[in-house]
């Protein structure tokens, strides 16, 4: 039997919806605040406008993909799997350069950062290939099979360079591991193996220093008020100095003195933080809470395997970034340019964001019924 | 375990229970921080963010500019900027260091590189830039975050010119900002005056931009610009003894030379020259840092025969012998296992006073001192200002050696009075001549005239030090007749200059090194003032290591007649003597007088 276009829109989950309309609102007002008077001379309706049009694509994605019958397309995760490869090969030779990454290819006026968009492609190609070994707990060969799988973006995007996103490609790989039933043995010894490499890219000068630099500093940022400490410093006394009840939404005044640099993307939380105070700071904490567990909540109730790893994988890979970015923030997390989910400025981070609801939606609107 | 089914439900439940628990404890986290900071304490951040937000930035002050005593400027300050910017603000960064290459002259490479280094900083990228050129930049470059600061440059026009009196400044940045600091001469002297009192600014300012956020000032303070310094040095003399010097050095073949030309009744200096000198605009390009020493005041010497002049002058004013007193004297005289002996072969026999000094006879100034002894001689010795500073007005004034009796050798008495073992600065040297001069005054040596307020012209004077009576007036009558035959008559002939009675003494004086006198090492110098009727120039010339002749009287001498005869000249100082002397007396320098 058919079911005709209203009658899947009927069947999505409105309140996963309606906390993310919010929740993205919210993270264009926070632009227009961040951005206001223009950042490198750019002025702040850009952002605006680009934020906009990315969300509004977004929500047309959301759409269409939660009415699509995604089970159905599931071999096309492959596909979707060595496109993104195919991008970041290519943005490797023409992207476009900026803060001194290569991570953007410009398609006409919009430009798109591939990894970003891996993010999801990656994670669902995984939670369709531990599918396909029917609720067994995988082998240990089957799961060096899939470090090996996400092995190749996680170490293109890593040369772009853009450490934050190859570790949030690692930690999508090891949520589907784990969601997928991998013997606890087995992550134990991927943990201490992905320690020893990082230990061992350290002290073998694989990582540039400012990446190091960058991990460490959060442990004593007043040692380094000017470089990598004075961002985090600065993040900190934003968000202080906002208080309880904030300065009020365009009144912040440490941010839009420029103290807080990269304000409209990976230090946003600095002006929520500083605008809105404690009172802001939490209801945002409480909105991401509210999403993360109703995806949860709907991983648990699907008999689909593909879309149970994936939801649960991807709301573990949220987890991460809000943890990281607010902790970042907060001053008790490395500062690695992992952005805030739906509020960073970011279009291409945003999409990703709205295909992986999308998918999810549509597993929940296509779910067997009992 | 591998064939077990893992999809059933409770396994899943399992596995989501503790995705759920991570969140849940990584919310708790990052809650408690959010608690911690905006909701127990935020005080502490609210107080650090004002902290912050507002800045007190100085406004640098003008320093003052440096004048001769006609108000030629010797140094000025000029008003230059600095280029500024935050790289990570520009548009087109390439753009930009093509433009700042083009008008500054420097590599694009090296701008780029700039860039590069501070990709997020607040950075100079071009001090000391014409306030034109810079603003041709600006424009040009029409980019937000690249503006100009004020900032200033010290030019000294005239090069060389007296650099040793005037100095130089450095850029240093103790005080919190950076300003221009006096290192040496008068810019180190009157610094404080110079210098000025900087202005403040309390504003918000972009952090990483370190431009003014608009309508944020709250507080404004201009600053206050240094005081016009005006020096007693004039221009002219001053070039004109260093042009004099310098042909000198070159005729002779010298290591280096001084004088100095001064006020003989007020002390003021109108010339301090000292080669090898530098140029205060690169003065951190000299050959040897000894050409930062001014040696007027910074190096002493020992004076040689100038300073028999004191002897005597001691002597007579104490009554103790006349200008025609008559002495025996032996051809050498042994004290102890020391033999003093003449510079030129002398008969044994008797000479009066005047000879004495006109000659320059060792033993007889051995003899002088003697009738005086050692308490008498060193209270002198005291009161004619060696040992001691002058009381000049630029630092690091050198006193010399003089030593107390009570250390005093066998031979001291008798080497001093003719001027060995004993060291002084030429200033020393010069200023005790100057008493004769100066009716038997001693005064104090000075460059500062006036200082006036560039704005206001309100002036401040120096206040007028006393000066102290040392010798008798008749005493100073007989020194400047005896003086006069030296020129004359004496080793000092070279000295005369045409139309003007000239009073002097020269000098010869060996190099003292560490077994001994040096051999061939001299420091030929000569002493003197004129008209001697009415004392108005003492001038000081001396020479260093001359390598074609080495007494006084031929390689100073003739260096003070010309300086003199200039400055005479220039400064219209009235002949002493009457056009019926003048005619008769047509031979200006006598024959070549080799006794010193």
């Amino acid at each position: 039997m058919r079911e005709n276009f209203f009658d899947k829109l009927k069947r999505l989950d409105f309140l996963l919806l309606f906390f993310v309309i919010v929740l993205s609102l919210f993270g264009i007002l926070m632009i227009a605040s961040a951005t206001r008077g223009g950042v490198k001379g750019i002025s702040s309706s850009y952002f605006i406008y680009r934020q906009a049009l990315f969300l509004i694509a977004g929500f047309l994605l959301f759409f269409v993909l939660s009415i699509v019958n995604i089970r159905k397309f599931e071999s096309f995760s492959l596909f979707l799997y060595l496109f993104s490869l195919f991008l970041l090969v290519a943005v490797l030779f023409i992207g476009e350069s900026r803060l001194g990454a290569q991570r953007w290819i410009d398609i006409g006026p919009i430009s798109i950062q591939p990894s970003e968009l891996s993010k999801v492609f990656v994670l669902l190609f995984l939670s369709s290939y531990f599918s396909k070994i029917k609720g067994r707990t995988p082998t240990f060969k089957e799961i060096v099979n899939s470090l090996i799988l996400v092995l190749i973006p996680a170490l293109l995007v890593f040369m772009q360079p853009d450490l934050g996103t190859a570790i949030v490609l690692l930690v999508g790989w090891m949520a589907v591991i784990f969601t997928s039933g991998a013997r606890w043995q087995h992550i134990l010894v991927f943990i201490a193996v992905f320690l020893i490499a990082f230990a061992g890219a350290v002290k073998f000068g694989i990582l540039h220093d400012y990446q190091i630099k960058r991990l460490t500093v959060f442990l004593n940022p007043e040692a380094d008020t000017t470089g990598a400490g004075y961002n985090i410093t600065q993040a900190k006394i934003a968000i202080g100095s906002g208080g309880f009840f904030g300065k009020g939404i365009f009144s912040g005044t440490q941010s839009a003195l420029r103290f807080v640099p990269e304000r409209q993307t990976d230090f946003i939380f600095s002006v929520v933080g500083e605008e809105t105070g404690f009172i802001g700071s939490l209801l945002v904490l409480l909105l991401y809470l509210i999403i993360l567990a109703r995806i949860i909540q709907i991983s648990a109730n699907l008999k689909e395997r593909t879309g149970k790893i994936f939801s649960f994988s991807y709301a573990f890979v949220l987890l991460f970034h809000i943890l990281v970015n607010v902790g970042m923030n907060l001053g008790i997390m490395p500062v690695t340019g992992i952005p805030l989910p739906l509020i960073s400025y970011g279009g291409s981070f945003l999409l990703a964001n709205m295909i992986s609801l999308g998918i999810i939606e549509s597993f929940w609107v296509h779910r067997k019924m009992i | 375990m591998d064939k077990k089914r893992y999809d059933k439900k409770n396994n899943y439940i399992k596995r989501s229970f503790w995705i759920f628990l991570s969140i849940l404890l990584s919310f708790i986290f990052l809650i408690y921080r959010v608690v911690v900071i905006q909701a127990i304490n935020p005080k502490y951040f609210i107080k650090k963010s004002e902290i912050d937000l507002t800045q007190k930035k100085p406004i640098p002050a003008k320093r003052g500019d440096i004048e001769d005593t006609n108000g030629n400027k010797l140094a000025v300050t000029i008003p230059v900027k600095r280029i500024c910017t935050n790289p990570y603000y520009l548009k087109d960064k390439e753009r930009v260091a093509r433009i700042i290459a083009k008008y500054l002259k420097i590599d694009y490479e090296k701008v780029k590189d700039i860039f590069e280094k501070n990709s997020n900083k607040y950075v100079v990228l071009a001090r000391n830039v014409s306030i034109d050129t810079a603003e041709k930049i600006v424009r040009e470059a029409r980019e937000n975050m690249l503006w100009m600061e004020d900032d200033f440059i010290r030019i000294y026009p005239n090069g060389t010119l007296a650099s040793h009196v005037i100095g130089f400044v450095v850029p240093s940045a103790e005080n919190g900002y950076l300003e221009l600091v006096g290192k040496e001469g008068a810019e180190y002297y009157f610094n404080d005056l110079l210098k000025g009192t900087p202005g403040y600014i309390e504003a918000q300012f972009y952090s990483n931009v370190g431009a003014i956020v608009p309508e944020t000032i709250k507080k404004k303070q201009e600053a206050k610009d240094g005081k016009n310094l005006v020096l007693t040095i004039d221009k002219e003399i001053q070039f004109f003894v260093e042009q004099a010097l310098k042909e000198a050095i070159k005729e002779q073949e010298a290591k280096g030379a001084c004088a100095m030309v001064i006020n003989s009744k007020t002390g003021e200096i109108y010339a301090m020259a000292s080669l090898p000198d530098f140029d205060p605009n690169s003065h951190g390009k000299v050959d040897d840092i000894s050409y930062y020493i001014n040696k007027c005041y910074r190096a002493v010497y020992e004076p040689g025969s100038t300073f028999k002049t004191i002897t005597i002058a001691a002597a007579i004013n104490e009554q103790l012998i006349s200008p025609q007193t008559i002495m025996y004297l032996p051809e050498k005289l042994k004290i102890g296992r020391y033999t003093i002996k003449e510079a030129h072969h002398r008969p044994a026999g008797s000479y009066n006073v005047i000879q004495i000094l006109q000659e320059s006879m060792n033993i007889g100034a051995v003899k002088i001192a003697e009738k005086l002894g050692p308490e008498r001689f060193y209270e002198y010795v005291t009161c004619f200002g060696f040992g001691r500073k002058t009381g000049l007005d630029l630092s690091g004034e050198q006193v010399g050696r003089v030593l107390p009796t009570d250390q005093w050798k066998k031979t001291t008495l008798a080497t001093m009075s003719f001027g060995q073992g004993i060291s002084c600065t030429p200033l020393q040297m010069l200023m005790a001549t100057n008493v004769f001069a100066n009716n038997g005054y001693y005064v104090e040596p000075h460059i500062f005239k006036y200082s006036y307020d560039p704005e206001t012209g309100s002036q401040q004077f120096r206040t007028e030090s006393k000066q102290t009576k040392i010798v008798s007036d008749k005493t100073v009558e007989i020194m400047k007749k005896m003086l006069e035959e030296v020129v004359n008559n004496g080793t000092g002939q070279k000295a005369k200059v045409y139309g003007y009675r000239v009073a002097g003494k020269t000098g010869t004086a060996q190099v003292p090194g560490k077994t001994g006198y040096q051999r061939g090492k001299y420091i030929s110098s000569f002493v003197g003032f004129l008209p001697v009727s009415d004392p108005r120039l003492t001038i000081m010339v001396v020479v260093y290591e001359p390598k074609k002749a080495h007494y006084g009287g031929t390689v100073a001498a003739p260096v003070f007649s010309r300086i003199a005869e200039f400055c005479v000249k220039y400064l219209k100082v009235p002949p002493d003597k009457s056009e019926k002397e003048i005619d008769s007396e047509k031979t200006p320098a006598g024959k070549d007088v080799t006794g010193d």
